[in-house]
């Protein structure tokens, strides 16, 4: 059974709300939860929540930094998702077999890149093999004095092999493990390391495979291609533009000097929030923090992205071809995550595509059968801006992709007219807040969450506070937001097709 | 770039840093950190109860109760695989679980069953694996007797609506025909099919023929055969009161009857190539092939499973630190995604697969480089260092099997559907910790034979088939490849047989039968019953039949080797030799001759299977018949060729005669079925008993 990349379109829909505080009174477990958290602000601004939980002796440990993919230079895309890969090379001291002389190799590296990247702006192909040659051999000359992956393996042989990762969205980047909590001290002492002294060894070697990475995700992928190009046209201006793995030219183009640079102008820790959840003691674990983290510097004033997307003023359109069968995304402009319109999107798109028995599913799927999967979703690529909600389809076979938009587009102007019955709306909320109950489950998903209501809506606290705004919201409320939202000349349409004959594909 | 630039990042760099990035008063290395024991942790122990079948029959509850939050997940499991679809009906599985989750019952519709779970922020999904019907939910602990309750209802009779069928078909048929867009599940369903044959039932995927020939009856069949109490495992965790739990799931699942005792599966029979051999399986268009290599494994039972899994970890198993992520994507940079293992193992052996994805121009390299990382350890003992780095990064993270309450229960379920004694998990912890350097050679040299690697490459054709040349003998992969004989999946179909009728010895010693039954014949004009008395013997091989003709007059027909006589009131006259022979090849046809022959494993009979999944028995002379096998395993139909035309008869009810199972009704063709009043099977023949 093929399944849409429904892993792509989690990470991108966020279920969060703008800030609502105070507690749930009739949830005891919910309210007993929230008590239990506990902040601690660094006098650098780096932030930690800390949650102990019942359980097995286990702890997850989520660092949350507020810098992505629109950060970028122009020029220089897939840079936060790069230096994410390069912030597992550890440090001077960890990741190497001797570090004054790997220092001088990696310097020896970089003067090779630079040279070679001369040389194929202007060069002859002769002089261009020679850089060549004479940077692999520098390469190789420094790869000799690598420990190879001396940091991962640290917290791979503590219990972390499992959970150890790392993620780069548009608007953040999150650095991942869950260990034994004994570890702790250990985890400490490599988070220092990797933001105290980070050495971006074996640069070259992790582009190249990055670079497969996008080969893998965007390239050989029907739906990543199709992302790609929808975003690329439904934004004008706005860094949300951009692929976060970056385009190809850029991927092959940037050097570690540049990443360096990205990293010392984006990675103060006012940026960092990072949560702590599992078998703790706030009161061992917070004197262990300030030991290890409260001696970092404050760093650059976080920036913040200005530019702002035109308002859109006519339908776009976009066919990529692509050996495979064809998908159909559509996509309409909406408002920021701290909209106060947000409540009423999300229960709508609930109503739309994600329930059980969406509005989607039950007219193209069980109804009329031209869809073989369809649905509706929020975030796209981030929340922090002015972003996308998107309507998706994969045909049914023998159903062709205009069939199956222009169903789309009937069902999204019904909902339009009618809004959602009385048993819709309720069951929309009632499934936001066994969403927020399941999300709080486990030990992973909790941290991830708090970082997430820290950093975007300020506390941590409007996490548990969401299901109130979400309470407010009205039939009219939806109807008024889809009619709002969800028009002709704020949409874009991307679709997928088979390349045309003689063109190669299936 | 410039240099300056360089130094100049490399001075901003700092100034984000903390005064001195080595502080002095921490540990200057993460050996000197003191790490204090991990917390004495005892895993919960599920709280054993006992769903009750309210006609008769019972089924396994586990809970665990965890009053955190106010949820339940719960996990119902039958033995009920896809492996267990009848040869025939390839995705009658999938198309079931569609038919099940989205078809309704007698009590609600399926729209109306969605709607429900809509209101109530229930998930409710149900999932088929090789082995196991998993129906899992979600819900808020206020709904979880509710919720139950429709679990149960879906299950005690499904309604398998008629749209939500053509729906679920709908949806597997634009999967298969958007099968290419998917290099990963390309790469494995070619896998599948050159290791098992794509006509066996670990090797074979659905087609959008077999799609479409599957019925609403054949669902409602595969229901019957195999979801009952006494099939049926439950575990549920989360906000649970422990006192009523039982009786909540006796009142909603106890209503389910009995089915029997699911039977033993084959176990899949691995084949490799002669040699290293590429096969490549086109996908133009893409700049990156998906490259795999598969292979035999292990039961996790098995004594070398721990060896095996271990050389995993140092090869290609967890993480980022294993020798082929660190060779082929750190180092060369020809992957992200790279590595190899074994599956788990649990109901049968396991598979050894190794993958990874890399740009077309690259695939020599990174398979030569996969090659000799995975052959790399055959001659040479892995350094103890780096079995124990393997080991501590396996073991390090066991304490996370016990991270929830839900996984607390889907390690005691694992047990419990397996048959495996409760302290295994802690055997197979200390087998871990045991393996040395040597038992990991001695494993892998078994398992892993160096130069037999069974590869496919899924990518353009044109580009990396030259490529691929360089390294071993490339094929390209047709619709009709298929390496391992069908005699082979024959084989196994005809081993379940024989484990479903008791076995095969009884059947190869079984020398004679006698049958006395009722023949209830449709004519044009009318019915007609027919007693008939028979006693046949197989060696040598004689047939004494008394039937009473429509007339109501008695003949009885006597075939022994070389002759036959007719006894009718008229007197006895001499069988011509022409009849002898009819009369003799009808008798080799005879299913329980047929069943005999096999179970002596007759060497001048072969079986195949053909492509409607039917076990063809074959002699020298010809086929002999073919033969569908019941989901059990029992035959369930057997087509003979006769005289220029194909008669079928149909096996429909099975009975036992001291232990020892017979067909008690059956068909022959559409106008005869035939009662069978009693069977006496007879094992030690003596030739004066069939005197005349």
């Amino acid at each position: 059974m093929f399944s849409f990349s429904t892993a792509v379109l989690a990470s991108l829909a966020l279920a969060t709300t703008p800030a609502a505080t105070t507690s749930l009174p009739e949830e005891s477990g919910l309210e007993k939860l929230q008590a239990s958290v506990v902040e601690h602000r660094l006098d650098n601004g780096w932030t930690f929540l800390i949650v102990p939980r019942e359980g097995a002796p286990v702890v997850s440990l989520h660092t949350y930094i507020d810098v992505g993919g629109v950060f970028e230079a122009p020029g220089a895309t897939g840079m936060a998702h790069m230096f994410e890969h390069m912030a597992f090379k550890g440090s001077t001291r960890l990741g190497t077999k001797d570090w004054q002389a790997e220092e001088k190799a990696l310097e020896k590296v970089e003067q090779a890149y630079i040279d070679l990247d001369k040389l194929r702006a202007s060069g002859s192909p002769a002089l261009i093999k020679q850089a060549e040659a004479r940077f692999t051999a520098a390469q190789e000359r420094a790869a000799r004095i690598v420990d190879p992956e001396a940091f991962s393996k640290l917290l791979e042989e503590a219990g972390g092999s499992q959970s150890l990762n790392a993620s780069t969205s548009a608007e953040e980047t999150r650095y991942i493990v869950s260990l034994p909590s004994n570890q702790i001290e250990l985890w400490c002492w490599l988070e220092r390391e990797r933001f105290a002294d980070p050495v971006l060894r074996e640069f070259y070697k992790e582009r190249d495979a990055v670079m497969e990475e996008r080969r893998m995700r965007v390239e050989s992928s029907p739906f990543g291609a199709l992302l790609e190009q929808l975003l690329g046209t439904a934004f004008t201006e706005h860094p949300y533009r951009r692929p976060i793995i970056g385009y190809a030219e850029d991927l092959m183009s940037f050097s570690r000097t540049e990443a360096e640079e990205f990293y010392a102008k984006n990675y103060g820790v006012r940026r960092f929030t990072t949560a702590i959840v599992g078998d703790v003691n706030p009161k061992t674990l917070v004197p262990l923090l300030e030991r290890y983290f409260g001696d970092f510097e404050a760093g650059p004033e976080p920036t913040t992205i200005q530019v702002v997307e035109p308002a859109q003023t006519g339908e776009r359109r976009v066919d990529v071809e692509f050996p495979a069968m064809p998908i159909v995304l559509a996509a309409w402009h909406i408002p920021a995550r701290s909209h106060v319109d947000t409540p009423a999107l999300d229960l709508g798109l609930s109503i739309l595509g994600q329930a059980q028995a969406s509005r989607l599913n039950e007219a193209l799927v069980r109804g009329r059968g031209l869809g073989a999967q369809v649905g509706a979703d929020s975030g796209l690529p981030g929340t922090r801006h002015p972003n996308l909600a998107i309507a998706y389809g994969i045909p049914s076979a023998g159903t062709s992709a205009g069939e199956l938009e222009a169903g789309i587009f009937e069902v999204v102007k019904e909902f339009q007219k009618s809004g959602p019955t009385s048993t819709e709306l309720s069951g929309a909320k009632a499934r936001a807040r066994a969403s927020l109950l399941r999300g709080l489950a486990n030990n992973e998903s909790l941290a991830a969450d708090l970082c997430e209501w820290q950093s975007k809506s300020g506390t941590w606290r409007n996490l548990f506070g969401q299901t109130e705004s979400i309470a407010r919201v009205t039939a009219n409320d939806i109807k008024r937001v889809f009619t709002k939202y969800f028009t002709e000349n704020n949409r874009t349409v991307a679709t997928l097709i088979a390349p045309k004959a003689g063109e190669g594909g299936l | 770039m410039s240099l300056i630039k360089y130094l100049i990042a490399a001075a901003l760099c700092a100034a984000t840093l903390p005064a001195s990035a080595q502080n002095s008063d921490l540990p200057q290395s993460p050996s000197a950190i003191q790490t204090p024991p991990l917390r004495t942790f005892k895993a919960t122990t599920p709280t054993r109860l006992v769903v009750s079948g309210q006609k008769d029959g019972s089924a396994p509850l586990l809970v665990i109760a965890d009053h955190q939050l106010p949820l339940v997940t719960g996990l119902l499991v039958f033995k009920a695989g896809s492996l267990r679809e009848p040869m025939a009906k390839t995705g009658l599985a999938e198309l079931y679980v569609e038919g099940l989750r989205e078809g309704g019952c007698a009590d609600f519709t399926g729209a109306e069953l969605n709607a429900w779970l809509d209101a109530h922020a229930v998930r409710l999904g149900i999932e088929m694996t090789q082995d196991h019907l998993r129906v899992n939910f979600s819900c808020l602990s206020e709904d979880l007797e509710e919720t139950l309750t429709r679990v149960g209802q879906l299950l005690l009779a499904p309604a398998f609506e008629e749209r939500a069928v053509e729906v679920g078909r709908m949806q597997l048929l634009t999967g298969i025909a958007r099968a290419n867009d998917d290099a990963g599940e390309l790469a494995t369903n070619a896998i599948n099919r050159l290791l098992f044959g794509g006509k066996s039932r670990f090797g074979r995927t659905a087609t959008a023929a077999s799609i479409s020939s599957l019925t609403i009856p054949d669902l409602a069949a595969f229901h019957a055969e195999h979801i009952g109490i006494d099939r049926m495992t439950v575990g549920l965790s989360g906000d649970i009161n422990t006192e009523n739990v039982a009786l909540m799931a006796s009142k909603s699942l106890g209503g389910l009857g009995q089915v029997g005792t699911a039977s033993a599966l084959p176990e899949p029979v691995f084949w490799a190539p002669e040699r290293t051999t590429i096969y490549v399986v086109d996908r133009p268009g893409v700049p990156q092939t998906e490259l795999r290599i598969g292979g035999p494994g292990v039961l996790i039972t098995d004594a070398d499973h721990a060896a095996l899994t271990l050389w995993s970890y140092v090869v290609g198993t967890g993480g980022m630190t294993n020798r082929m992520t660190q060779r082929v994507r750190t180092e060369l940079g020809l992957a992200y995604s790279v590595g190899c293992g074994f599956g788990s193992g649990l109901a049968r052996p396991g598979q050894f697969f190794a993958y990874c994805g890399t740009r077309n121009d690259a695939v020599a390299d990174a398979l030569s480089e996969m090659f000799e990382i995975i052959t790399g350890t055959g001659d040479v003992l892995i350094p103890q260092e780096e079995l124990s780095a393997a080991r501590a990064r396996l073991l390090g993270g066991h304490v996370f099997s016990y991270d929830s309450a839900e996984e607390q229960l889907e390690r005691a379920l694992t047990l419990e559907l397996n048959g495996m004694k409760p302290t295994f998990w802690e055997t197979n912890l200390e087998r871990l910790r045991q393996v040395d350097s040597r038992s990991v050679a001695r494993a892998t040299l078994k398992y892993i034979p160096p130069a037999r690697f069974l590869c496919v490459a899924v990518g353009p054709a044109d580009e990396i088939v030259p490529l691929l040349e360089t390294v071993a003998d490339v094929i390209i992969l047709g619709d009709t490849e298929d390496h391992v004989e069908s005699g082979v999946e024959a084989q196994q179909a005809i081993d379940t047989m024989f484990t479903v009728l008791g076995g095969r010895e009884q059947w190869s010693k079984l020398n004679a039968v006698y049958i006395e039954q009722i023949a209830k014949i449709r004519f044009k004009t009318g019915t007609a019953e027919v007693p008939v008395l028979q006693w046949r013997t197989f060696e040598p091989l004689q047939i004494r039949m008394r039937q009473r003709m429509t007339s109501g007059l008695y003949f009885t027909n006597v075939i022994s080797e070389n002759e036959g006589w007719l006894r009718s009131p008229s007197g006895v006259e001499p069988v011509l030799a022409d009849s002898i022979q009819i009369w003799k090849t009808q008798m080799q046809r005879w299913i329980y001759f047929t069943l005999h022959r096999l179970a002596q494993e007759d060497s001048t009979l072969s079986a195949s299977v053909d492509a409607e999944g039917r076990i063809v028995l074959s002699e020298a002379s010809g086929v002999l018949c073919r033969l569908t096998l019941d989901t059990l395993g029992r035959p369930a139909t057997m087509e003979i060729e006769e005289r220029g035309a194909t008669k079928i008869y149909t096996y429909e009810e099975w009975s036992e005669a001291d232990g020892f199972p017979f067909i008690s009704k059956f068909h022959e063709g559409e106008n005869q079925t035939i009662e069978v009043s009693k069977f006496v099977p007879n094992f030690e023949i003596e030739e004066d008993t069939f005197s005349l």
